[in-house]
């Protein structure tokens, strides 16, 4: 039982080590998607063995003693709550399918390739799993490299300069992020050892630092965060490294990648900054949000590329997300939880679609493409399903995530009603974008590049006259599971909110009370002021 | 009630189409194409059948005065979190998939799966031999599960769900002939011009929630309150302002599904979609879904008299509004299509002047004449090649013997001629209004004069005088629908025309006999008592009640408004029967009137009738390019948010990356170089940039 966590990060990790000396680029690619699919197995036994009664308790706790570093309070710490282990099945579900994914299309250097999706994957299931505020850092940046490749070697013409974009900006702001571990986990509780264990780091924070220290904290923190997230406005990196990613890029840089940022917010900002400095920053952090849902629907819906639209459909999503979390109540949170999930799902199928897409007319420009459902009308049922997905159809996954959230936001002390308002207005805009491209590239008069008679290209279905044709089989098996996902999360979404209800509340309440009783903490009062304050508001009003 | 063997099973009846549709959708391929009507059939007729027999069963069980028949079902619960710290107390949020029966719910149950199923038994004829055959079917299978739903829905998410899933249903419907670019883009603004009204509707959700702390209608079966019964209590005070506000943003979704002004510019556009859709969808069932949400949330509704008196004008105006625009429509489904907008109007009035019972029972008659009138619009065009321009066509009825007599029916209904069923519908709305306000009721009556003469000038034009038939048929960018390719192929298979296949008359004729004697049903007062023992209207009316006790002793009458039973002295009684008549001999003259002047003007003397446009062209241009309010919006909203998402994006390319360089390029040459790059070019700026950012960020907080 407690090996489970180990074994979930060696297996992909020494998947990788072994996968650098396959013999052929088939072998090694067949390598990728067994190692990918047994770590996705394990993810599903940690789901088999977890122990939703207590889900707010990290289980398979597991702390090698190997591994600790005594100065500096250093262990490998690792151990999951029910809201790091949906995460991490996210994860583990959405590799094999992005590796499926690069089947053929990726053509140049596929060992290597390979070789590094393992390596990422290795790294994101570390960042949801660790316990040690410093392991989780190492994890956090150890997903760089693997994707700087990734993007740098595989991707479009611009392939560089985004990688390296992509790089700086993360890299750059995250060494903020590392400033603020490191003061917090050494000097937030003098005279007691350095400890950079994520409870005893959270608990100094709360009651070692003055209010204005946990500001400059929080801000450190935020700073890393918010540009793996991206908000609004240091989101620039975001679309470029998008379309210029090869499609496994882009579905784990949307569905896993950005969801980094969040859970980094959600898990150590929000503890961290609570109960003083994240109230006080909450509207500011709301506002770049409101921007951000507006800002980035209406520059996707200008977009000429597919690609670039869906990526900055993703900067208006993820301020819904950072949304949810700033409201501080469960309501936005569990939404907001939900919302990394069903965004990873259905954005990652979305990428999977427009790369579909992609490998048949070699164009994502939307002024090129018209009418494919008629050439295509199964992936035309499965883009119609993502984008209403997408949209939040009630019904379907997004919905409920989204709606979630802004409830949270209208119902949050912090926020208010007239963010749940503004928000709502993406609810609007956001079919407006998705729906205009579906209306440009799916209906009207058929309209493809191939359409004079190009010849076909080595990586896709053929009709019988040259062209490209519908799905094929293994497209349709990537697919497939993640419409069935989008479907099950909107009928029952349930599965999900039940389970991460108990972890949330504990993450709300202020680290002292652990249990059940919220106990009010003297010398917190300013939150309890501020929600009697809200009710006598409230009346008013 | 649970007694009944359809409440028991009730779960069947959105079921039933869904497996149709998902037997349609994904079974129904290639060869067994041509089978796909069968799932659907079955299933929608099976859930009619259980439908009807709920309302036989309703109508059976003995009655309690004032106690009101209801049923709360729970399934499982769909949505819930934990609790939130809402002003009334901790709150959890928490949606089940329930359904709620009631006499609102199994009249409007009927409707849908009645005529749904009619409409399904219409469309195999009509959509024979089309490529996207299977996929027609399983779209509808799909409406009438979403539209179920819609209906049955105990709690306002579970009406949400049905209210995004037919407009859904609607956008794909509307969008079969995708390939047509007008088509295309209909449905896009379907779409989204519901899409505005859900914003509207989802944040009223939210308030609902956080004044009440729940969004279940009338509570489930584990004991808790409903807000609409909250609202019957005393409220504090944050509920109170709540209310204030919680009325017009439920309205906002309603006039966006209903399509009333200033929201209803899909409707008309709407009509690239086959015919039995415009029957179905867009006329008798989808587009009354806002009067059944404002009927069933009634109580939030009617304490806000300035809501009230909105909805009524709104109603009022649209009706009128749309009502002028038909007079000069040639297409037989755009005439249709503003008829609907502005018979939707009528029935928001009758919500608004406190006649729900009026407003549902015309939604009922509407149902079925407007139904009617559609498909056999749609039989025209299945003869026609297409064409359903009507000054390409005259004087057919030889051609279509049969459909002309249904026309005709329908055009008697619509038009309030006296006895049918419309007649009598849209007299007790007049009425109301007419107590309310005299102003209102004359509007009302105006427009049902221009509604007589409408439809009779189509009617006359169409199938009356000398006999033209168009030879070639439509041309794609007309409106041919996409319909030809598949006409052609049954006339080869028939050798010769055949224009009105018994599949598509035998569900005409049902409707006609709806539209024939459907007014009876409120006969003696019997449908609006039957609705008024919905909880819905027997707490609208204890809240109207009490509100007018306050003021003055006319509270009494309302009541009747919602159905509930009003002991009034002798005096009274004869005094209202004596108004009623009145207005029915009033509304039957005007109807006749109208009928008249269109005789007139497009059968006696056509000349006459193209002189009188001749002589105010400017006016018949103006309503014949609608007021322009399409050409508006897109100038007013939809050029200028496009023109700042190219702003954003241009911002986001010079402005952000270009500041960005410069702050790169300042260290540069300030000297701060070697504390801050270690490589050349521009993008080491970035990380200064966003501590400057934060810096800035601090500043603004820490100074606000």
């Amino acid at each position: 039982m407690r090996a489970m966590l180990i074994c979930l990060l060696l297996v992909p990790l020494l998947g990788a080590m072994i996968g650098t000396s396959m013999p052929s680029a088939k072998a090694s690619r067949r390598w990728a998607l067994g190692v990918s699919l047994l770590t996705a197995a394990l993810a599903g036994a940690l789901v088999a063995l977890f122990d939703f009664g207590h889900a707010q308790r990290f289980q398979f706790d597991c702390e090698p003693e190997m591994f600790m570093i005594d100065e500096i309070g250093f262990s490998v710490h690792l151990a999951i709550d029910s809201i790091s282990l949906w995460l991490i099945v996210l994860t583990a579900f959405l590799t094999p399918l992005a590796i499926a994914a690069s089947w053929e299309s990726i053509a140049k250097r596929q060992t290597e390739y390979y070789v590094w999706m393992l390596v990422l994957l290795f790294a994101m299931l570390g960042v949801f799993a660790a316990r040690d505020l410093l392991l989780f850092y190492v994890f956090f940046e150890l997903t760089l490299i693997p994707m700087f490749f990734i993007i740098g070697i595989w991707g479009g013409a611009q392939r560089q300069y985004a990688a390296l974009k992509f790089f700086l900006f993360t890299f750059s702001a995250s060494v903020l992020t590392f400033a603020g571990i490191l003061y917090v986990g050494m000097y937030a509780a003098p005279g007691s050892q350095p400890s950079m264990d994520l409870d005893t780091v959270i608990q100094h924070a709360q009651y070692g630092l003055t209010p204005h220290q946990q500001l400059w904290v929080l801000l450190a923190m935020l700073a890393g965060f918010a540009v793996k997230i991206p908000l609004f406005p240091v989101h620039t990196w975001l679309p470029l490294a998008h379309t210029e990613a090869p499609t496994a890029g882009s579905v784990i840089l949307a569905g896993v990648l950005l969801k980094l940022g969040t859970y980094g917010m959600l898990r150590i900002a929000l503890p961290i900054g609570m109960p003083n400095a994240i109230v006080y920053l909450a509207p500011a952090l709301g506002v770049l949000c409101l921007v951000g849902i507006i800002y980035g629907a209406l520059v996707a819906w200008v977009q000429k590329d597919i690609k670039k639209l869906v990526a900055y459909s993703s900067v208006s999503h993820l301020g819904f997300c950072v949304l949810g979390l700033v409201a501080m109540n469960v309501v936005g949170v569990q939404g907001s939880v939900l919302y990394m999930i069903n965004h990873g799902l259905s954005t990652g199928a979305l990428f999977l679609v427009v790369g579909m897409i992609y490998d048949r007319y070699h164009t994502r420009d939307i002024d090129q493409l018209s009418g494919l459902a008629r050439r295509m009308p199964i992936l035309a049922f499965f883009l119609v399903l993502f984008t209403l997905s997408s949209i939040g159809l009630p019904g379907l996954n997004g919905f409920v995530s989204e709606f979630l959230t802004i409830l949270g936001a209208f119902t949050s002390t912090n926020l208010g009603i007239g963010f749940g308002a503004v928000a709502a207005l993406g609810i609007i805009l956001g079919a407006v974008y998705m729906l205009h491209m579906v209306a440009c590239v799916l209906f009207g008069p058929l309209k493809t590049p191939m359409d004079d008679g190009a010849s076909g290209h080595g990586h896709a279905e053929h009709a019988g006259d040259g062209r490209p044709g519908d799905l094929g089989g293994r497209e349709i098996a990537i697919l497939v599971p993640l419409a069935v996902a989008v479907v099950l999360l909107g009928v029952m979404p349930n599965i999900i909110l039940r389970t991460i209800e108990a972890p949330v509340s504990r993450l709300l309440r202020p680290s002292g009370a652990d249990d059940a009783i919220i106990r009010p903490v003297s010398g917190h009062a300013a939150g309890v002021e501020r929600e009697t304050e809200f009710v006598v508001r409230g009346r008013e009003e | 009630m649970e007694q009944l063997f359809a409440i028991q099973h009730a779960y069947l009846i959105p079921l039933l189409p869904l497996i149709g549709a998902v037997i349609a959708g994904f079974f129904c391929t290639g060869e067994r194409k041509t089978l796909a009507h069968w799932p659907i059939w079955i299933g929608v007729g099976a859930s009619a059948i259980l439908s009807l027999s709920l309302l036989y069963g309703m109508m059976n069980l003995p009655h309690v005065e004032g106690k009101g028949l209801s049923y709360v079902q729970d399934y499982y619960s769909w949505i819930t979190t934990g609790a939130v710290r809402l002003p009334g107390g901790q709150h959890t949020f928490n949606v089940g998939v329930s359904y709620l029966f009631d006499p609102l719910t199994a009249v409007m149950l009927c409707v849908v799966t009645g005529v749904g199923f009619l409409i399904t038994v219409f469309s195999a004829g009509y959509m024979k031999g089309e490529e996207g055959y299977s996929r027609f079917f399983a779209f509808l299978g799909l409406f009438i599960f979403m539209m179920t739903n819609l209906v049955m829905g105990a709690n306002l998410v579970m009406l949400y769900l049905g209210w995004e899933g037919v407009g859904l249903c609607s956008y794909l419907l509307i969008g079969y002939y995708y390939e047509k670019p007008a088509a295309r883009d209909a449905a896009k603004k379907a779409f989204l011009v519901n899409r505005i009204g859900d914003f509207g509707f989802g944040l009223g959700i939210m308030l609902t929630f956080l004044a009440f702390g729940t969004v279940s209608f009338f509570g489930d079966t584990q004991g808790t309150d409903g807000f609409l019964n909250m609202a019957t209590h005393s409220l504090n005070a944050f509920q109170q302002n709540a209310l204030k506000w919680l009325p017009f943003l439920l309205m906002l979704g309603a006039f966006g599904k209903s399509a009333q002004f200033p929201l209803y510019v899909w409707l008309p556009d709407a009509m690239e979609g086959p015919t039995p859709v415009s029957a179905l969808i867009h006329a008798a069932t989808m587009v009354t879904a806002g009067v059944y949400m404002i009927a069933r949330c009634g109580t939030v509704f009617v304490g806000n008299e300035a809501a009230m008196w909105t909805i009524a004008i709104v109603g009022a105006f649209t009706a009128l509004f749309a009502a002028t625009i038909a007079l000069r429509q040639f297409d037989l489904k755009k005439v249709f299509a503003y008829s609907t907008i502005s018979q939707l109007g009528f029935m928001f009035v009758g919500v608004g002047v406190l006649a729900p019972v009026a407003g549902v029972f015309h939604l009922v008659t509407h149902a079925f004449f407007k139904a009617l009138l559609f498909l056999s619009s749609g039989v025209v065009m299945h003869a026609m090649a297409g064409n359903l321009d009507m000054r390409k066509m005259s004087g057919i009825r030889r051609v279509l013997p049969i459909t002309r007599w249904l026309m005709l029916i329908g055009c008697a209904a619509l038009a309030g001629f006296p006895l049918l069923s419309g007649f009598f519908s849209k007299d007790e709305i007049v009425a109301a209004a007419l107590q309310r306000s005299t102003v209102l009721g004359i509007v009302m009556l105006l427009t049902a004069f221009l509604t007589a003469y409408y439809t009779f000038r189509l009617y006359f034009r169409v199938f009356e005088g000398p006999e033209v038939v168009p030879e070639e048929p439509a041309d794609g960018q007309g409106h041919g629908h996409g319909h030809d390719a598949g006409h052609e192929h049954e006339e080869v298979e028939h050798g010769k025309h055949k224009h009105e296949p018994m599949l598509m008359i035998l569900p005409l004729v049902v409707l006609a006999i709806g539209a024939l004697v459907g007014g009876w049903l409120n006969h003696d007062e019997g449908m609006a008592r039957f609705l008024g023992q919905s909880p819905s209207f027997i707490a609208s009316a204890r809240v109207l009640q009490a509100q007018h006790e306050l003021e003055s002793a006319g509270g009494l009458e309302l009541a009747a408004g919602y159905g509930q039973h009003v002991e009034l002295s002798a005096r009274a009684k004869e005094t209202t029967q004596f108004f009623h008549l009145r207005v029915m001999i009033i509304s039957g003259f005007i109807a006749l009137c109208g009928i008249g002047l269109a005789y007139m003007l497009h059968l006696h003397n056509r000349k006459a009738g193209d002189a009188l446009v001749a002589r105010y062209p400017l006016l018949a241009r103006l309503l014949e390019r609608k007021y322009y309010v399409d050409e508006i919006y897109q100038a007013a909203i939809v050029e200028p948010l496009r023109a700042s998402g190219r702003l954003f994006f241009g911002f986001d390319n010079r402005i952000i990356d270009g500041v960005v360089w410069l702050i790169g390029f300042i260290p540069q040459g300030g000297g701060f170089t070697v504390k801050l790059t270690t490589q050349r070019g521009q993008l080491q700026g970035y990380a200064l940039t966003m501590l400057l950012g934060i810096v800035v960020i601090v500043w603004i907080v820490l100074c606000a």
